[in-house]
């Protein structure tokens, strides 16, 4: 198998990787003969890449090029130089000559099918598999054999329906190992194996559990590379084919005849009606391309759909993500069609609710945003874009607030959690995005990620660091405060005081300036203000730091050398650890100061990523959902901009800056804010100190909701309007790594619902406007006009699973890496920023003596709103919990699931305790999601926020822990995942196949060599 | 000032469903019921009724009588039929198939008028050319034959035991 070249061998940045995993950087381009003809290879790539590419149509089954080459089918066999051997196994080398249909490779790939033949049972014409994608039934298109030698015999083994996701079928496993070379080494979440050396060998889970109770994440690698139907999605079976829901009686009736007639029909007349059984599903089956709703790792996939019944998601081609999902891109559409979608306007009558026409609704938001402008000015409305709508509708929530209304009061909620990290990399390098995409973070000689759950937030994302970290030893170090996943596996793992980050970075940018260590030369070219920064760093000598962090002064100097010894680049990656504290906005400067004196901008492999949460929280962003900020981070007060917009919409923007969400609250209740148009955010949860939101909400005169479900802030909603989901509409979304997919209809609108940019038209043209888009592309095309880091976007060149990253020029010429040519700014140097260290405001006291820590689980995605709707996902995380160290429960007498009240002076939640180690001393952590919304843990958080962006500091809260004595059941059900027992291995370690006795290789000693 | 309000969302009613349903469909309900009524008058959907109710057994018990071992031996030697047919080339059948038109048409003027050939005239007979064509056809289905019969034969020495042999 080919080793992965050490990273300063990676060949510069290249734009044009093809999905999925990073692949293995080859050598010198040679030539390479297949069957007669001379074809262009790289040295020591796999043959079977170049036999591929030839146009050759070559048998192989566990061959799959993100997974890299398995060598467990046996079927790819070729004749290289005279002998027999696999294609997937053999490296390309000088010289070599290739012959795939000679008698004797042919013998070997027919024999090596035949293998694969006896242990599955081919019912084609009504599999749920028979959909021109099952590897092992095209192959036997394509070998067409008359005979088989092996008599097919089950193994043996019950079918494992435990998950609630797919289900395991032994009997139809032909033990080629995708799955867990998928599990073990692309999503590394460790879990499957096979036991070669059992007699009968099937895929294990942690070694042999059921499905459900093992450490299966259901992130659904396995099933989607699974080549036939041995792994399948449950919503699957029984549904994809014309006949196979039959009965079973009548199934297995079916079955005998035709395996009875076979004999003399052979296998490929029976395929033959397979294929054409195949084909009619086409009429009924749909297969459109999406991008998911969840993280802002922005996943793309195929979503099948029988009407408006989803059957499945396949992921292949995505450019973040390839054949990778997680558990809610898979699997966690339920909320789409659940019976609580709202299918009605409803406006708010007395003490109720009442249905209302589309025109009613609309007729009076536009009416009552008239009259509140009229009477108070247009500062009384305030707009919230949703971060889960597409870029198109993001443009038109802050079009309608300043063409029609005429005010900046407009936000979007990465106020709630990235704005401190763009506020960082705004004032440094120009750009408030990550650095480059996510091959950077896989590439680069070391990540550190701080305060980011990357495993749990960022799933797919955070399998491209396991990845590199376990195949090729990246060095990847976690500073946070719990142990969670990526810091269990990390090789550095430091966990300072709560709200230090900024402190030891200091301190290690000093250490690194001191010592002579740092990047002069890089620092010299492309950097300004070196002398006012490192005056800003004189407090941070190493035992101040040592002191106020609580990492030794050994710890801080290791790991400066470390960072400082790097040459291969260095990623830092930072979520809501760093950025929802009250020096949000510092921190994320410090870090990008950091990355500049160590020269880690700039070039593969290097730069800053903080990480996005929502699927368009960049998008949002970008399309100047703020109050200071138009499309592309424009400033409203400049001339320019200025000028820009008063061409394209006729009035000229105010350049005082709005309100955002955290102002708007207090604003309603002074009483200057009398109207808000929310969409698809759930403010009154997710914004801190839900008590106060709701009071605010309460103050306002008209609330206009617009939501899929009637979700907590529709309950202060005068108006509420039913909006599409994102399965249900077309539009783009902009990812972490500012790369801009497009998304397609997979569904129409469920009836009495419209995609927001369609009720944004109807209300603005209630008041006047002249809006005429037909379709989102017209709204793209706008935005390009009026968008320089979107200038050269259109849907064309977005089209199917095309993707670019911004800045992009008019010409289409995307930026996946920032700052090869400068940094953001007239000169094209970065700033090197005096940050000021910001300290906590609510830190624990005598009264309130815990730290709240809170965020994001990886089954549910932030408050729940979305997956509390897929029943195998609350099957697994059913509520909320307070996570307790064991040293805290053993000091305060309690057990998991005893019933605790956590108080904070504002406000208290009813929780269960969780007791684990993911927690250490006096740290609680408290999830985002929770069924009732008077559980959520918002109810404690303060109103202290970040000091530049006003982000709530969620993370900068204490409450006290009073014991109510019950104790309820445990609030993490034994399917959950995290009790399991992963079995971590190197791949599918073939070798220990082929070390069974009695196995040869097929055609060994086979060919017409010497 | 809007205090909090709750509302669950009543789901769509069977009746609104298919309200809806009836809304969309109007034109193919409409011919659907044309169908309909003409399947009424003839009593097809009587029949089709019947049917169905007793589907999953008739089903079922097609599928066990089709399975049965001679049903599957005749399915299988229809299916050896048809492939013995559909490997013969049309237009060497068409020659032969004139032949035996002839013969057939030959055959039966002789036996009308009860021709009769003795064994001295067999060597004249021999002679002639349209009895050695027609000799000649009987030899090559007799080749034929033969070769057909000792593949088949090798064919089945070459299987192993047990397995199924397409």
């Amino acid at each position: 198998m080919a080793d992965f070249p050490a990273p300063q061998d990676q060949p510069p940045h290249d734009p044009h990787y093809p999905p999925g995993p990073l692949r293995p950087t080859y050598g010198p381009e040679i030539s390479v003969m297949v069957d007669g003809g001379s074809f262009a290879a790289r040295l020591g790539e796999p043959l079977i890449d170049v036999i591929n590419r030839s146009g050759t149509q070559l048998a192989q089954v566990c061959y799959h090029p993100q997974l890299g080459p398995i060598g467990t089918c046996d079927t790819c066999m070729v004749e290289v130089n005279g002998q027999v051997t696999r294609a997937c196994t053999t490296p390309v080398v000088a010289g070599q000559s290739v012959k795939t249909a000679v008698k004797a490779a042919d013998a070997a790939q027919r024999e090596g099918y035949d293998r694969l033949m006896g242990r599955h049972d081919f019912y084609c014409t009504i599999c749920d598999n028979n959909n021109h994608n099952c590897t092992l039934h095209n192959t036997l298109g394509l070998l067409r054999p008359e005979h088989q030698q092996h008599e097919y015999r089950p193994k043996g083994y019950a079918k494992d329906f435990s998950n609630p996701f797919y289900r395991y079928d032994p009997d139809q496993c032909i033990l080629c190992g995708r799955c867990v070379e998928a599990c073990q080494d692309v999503q590394v979440n460790e879990t499957l194996s096979i036991d070669w050396s059992s007699p009968n060998p099937r895929v294990l889970w942690d070694g042999g559990v059921p499905i459900n109770e093992s450490s299966c994440v259901s992130c659904g690698h396995c099933v989607t590379v699974c080549p036939c139907n041995a792994l399948m999605e449950t919503a699957m079976l029984g549904e994809a084919g014309l006949m196979t829901d039959l009965p079973l009686p009548v199934w297995n009736a079916a079955v005998d005849v035709v395996k009875g007639v076979e004999l003399s029909t052979g296998l490929q007349a029976i395929m033959a009606v397979s294929d054409i059984e195949s084909k009619v599903r086409d009429g009924y089956i749909n297969k459109t391309k999406t991008v998911c709703t969840y993280c802002g790792v922005g996943c793309s996939f195929d979503v099948w759909t029988k009407d408006r019944q989803i059957l499945k998601v396949e992921p292949q081609e995505g450019a973040a993500n390839g054949i990778s999902t997680c558990v809610k891109g898979k699997f966690a559409w339920d909320y789409v069609n659940s019976e609580e979608r709202l299918t009605s306007p409803l406006i708010r009558e007395g003490d109720r609710f009442r249905e209302a026409s589309w025109d009613e609704a609309l007729d009076l938001v536009a009416r009552r945003f008239s009259e509140i402008k009229a009477q108070h000015g247009p500062d009384a409305l305030a707009f919230v874009a949703s971060s889960k709508g597409t870029n198109e509708e993001a443009y038109l929530v802050q079009k309608f607030a300043r063409q029609i209304i005429g005010t900046n009061n407009v936000d979007n909620c990465s106020r709630y959690c990235q704005s401190p990290a763009t506020a960082g990399l705004m004032r440094t390098v120009g750009y408030g995005g990550d650095a480059g995409t996510i091959k950077d973070l896989e590439k680069a000689e070391m990540v550190i990620c701080v305060g980011t759950n990357t495993a749990e937030s960022h799933p797919v994302l955070a399998t491209r660091i396991k990845r590199a970290h376990k195949l090729r030893g990246q060095k990847l170090i976690v500073v946070d405060l719990r142990k969670h996943e990526m810091a269990r596996r990390a090789d550095l793992f430091l966990r300072p005081l709560p709200g230090s980050d900024f402190i030891w970075l200091n301190a290690v940018s000093r250490f690194i300036l001191d010592n002579g260590l740092a990047d002069e030369k890089f620092i010299a070219e492309k950097t300004t203000g070196l002398a006012e920064f490192k005056k800003s760093l004189e407090q941070y000598t190493l035992p101040y730091a040592a002191e106020q962090t609580g990492l030794s002064e050994a710890e801080l100097e290791n790991l400066a050398r470390r960072i400082a010894a790097v040459k291969g680049g260095v990623c830092i990656a930072w979520a809501m650890g760093v950025t929802q504290q009250c020096g949000g906005s510092e921190t994320s400067t410090a870090i990008s100061n950091l990355l500049l004196i160590t020269g880690n901008y700039a070039r593969p492999g290097a730069g800053a990523y903080p990480l996005r949460g929502h699927n368009n929280v960049q998008g949002a962003a970008d399309m100047g959902t703020m109050p200071d900020l138009t499309t592309g981070y424009q400033p409203v007060k400049d001339p320019a901009v200025v000028a820009r917009f008063q061409r394209e919409w006729g009035i000229t923007l105010r350049p005082e800056r709005g309100l955002d969400n955290t102002q708007m609250v207090g604003a309603s209740l002074e009483g200057r804010l009398k109207a808000i148009w929310v969409t698809g955010e759930e403010m009154s949860l997710t914004d801190a100190n839900s008590n106060h939101m709701s009071s605010g909400f309460e103050a306002m005169e008209f609330v206009v909701v617009q939501e899929l479900t009637f979700s907590n802030t529709c309950r202060y909603a005068d108006v509420i309007l039913p909006g599409t989901a994102s399965l249900e509409k077309e539009g783009t979304f902009t990812n972490t790594e500012r790369r801009i997919q497009r998304l397609y209809e997979v569904m129409p609108p469920l009836r009495g619902t419209k995609p927001d940019w369609q009720i944004y038209i109807e209300v603005a043209r209630r008041m006047g406007a002249d809006w005429n888009y037909a379709h989102p592309s017209d709204i793209m095309d706008e935005i390009a006009r009026v968008s320089p880091i979107y200038a050269g976007v259109n849907y064309e060149r977005l089209e199917g699973y095309k993707t670019l990253c911004w800045p992009v020029a008019p010409d289409g010429t995307d930026t996946p890496l920032l700052y090869v040519n400068g940094f953001n700014f007239p000169d094209g140097k970065a700033r090197l920023f005096p940050a000021e260290f910001q300290p906590r405001q609510r830190p624990p006291t005598a009264e309130y003596d815990l730290h709240l820590n809170n965020g994001r689980m990886l089954e549910h995605f932030h408050e729940g709103n979305m997956t509390f709707h897929t029943a195998g996902i609350t099957s697994k995380a059913p509520d909320t919990f307070v996570e307790v160290s064991p040293e805290l429960a053993a000091e305060r007498g309690v057990q998991t699931g005893t019933w605790v009240r956590l108080v904070s002076p504002d406000g208290a939640v009813r929780v269960r305790v969780l007791v684990t180690d993911r927690v250490a001393g006096q740290e609680v952590y408290v999830p985002m999601n929770a069924r009732l919304y008077i559980d959520t843990v918002n109810h404690l958080t303060g109103l202290n926020h970040d000091s530049v962006t006003h982000t709530p500091a969620y993370k900068d809260s204490s409450v006290r822990m009073e014991v109510l004595g019950d104790v309820g059941e445990n609030p993490m059900p034994r399917s959950n995942p995290r009790y399991g027992h992963p079995t971590p291995q190197r791949g599918v370690e073939v070798q220990r196949k082929w070390a069974q006795p009695g196995y040869t290789m097929p055609g060994e000693g086979g060919g017409t060599a010497d | 000032m809007a205090k909090p309000l709750e509302f669950t969302p009543r789901p769509a009613s069977p009746q609104q469903r298919l309200e809806n349903e009836f809304h969309d469909s109007a034109p193919a309900l409409e011919e659907s019921l044309r169908l309909l009524r003409e399947l009424h008058e003839h009593g097809v959907l009587d029949v089709l009724t019947k049917l169905v109710r007793g589907g999953e057994g008739l089903t079922e018990g097609a599928l066990r009588t089709l399975g049965s071992d001679q049903m599957i031996a005749g399915l299988r030697s229809v299916v050896e039929l048809a492939r013995l047919i559909g490997g013969l080339d049309p237009a060497d059948i068409r020659q032969l198939a004139q032949g035996i038109g002839g013969a057939v048409s030959q055959g039966a003027h002789s036996a009308v008028n009860g021709e009769k050939v003795t064994p001295l005239e067999l060597p004249r007979l021999l002679l002639d050319p349209d009895v050695q064509l027609a000799l000649g056809t009987l030899f090559g289905v007799l080749r034929g034959l033969g070769q057909g019969i000792r593949a088949a034969r090798e064919e089945q020495a070459n299987a192993q035991p047990g397995t199924r042999i397409p």
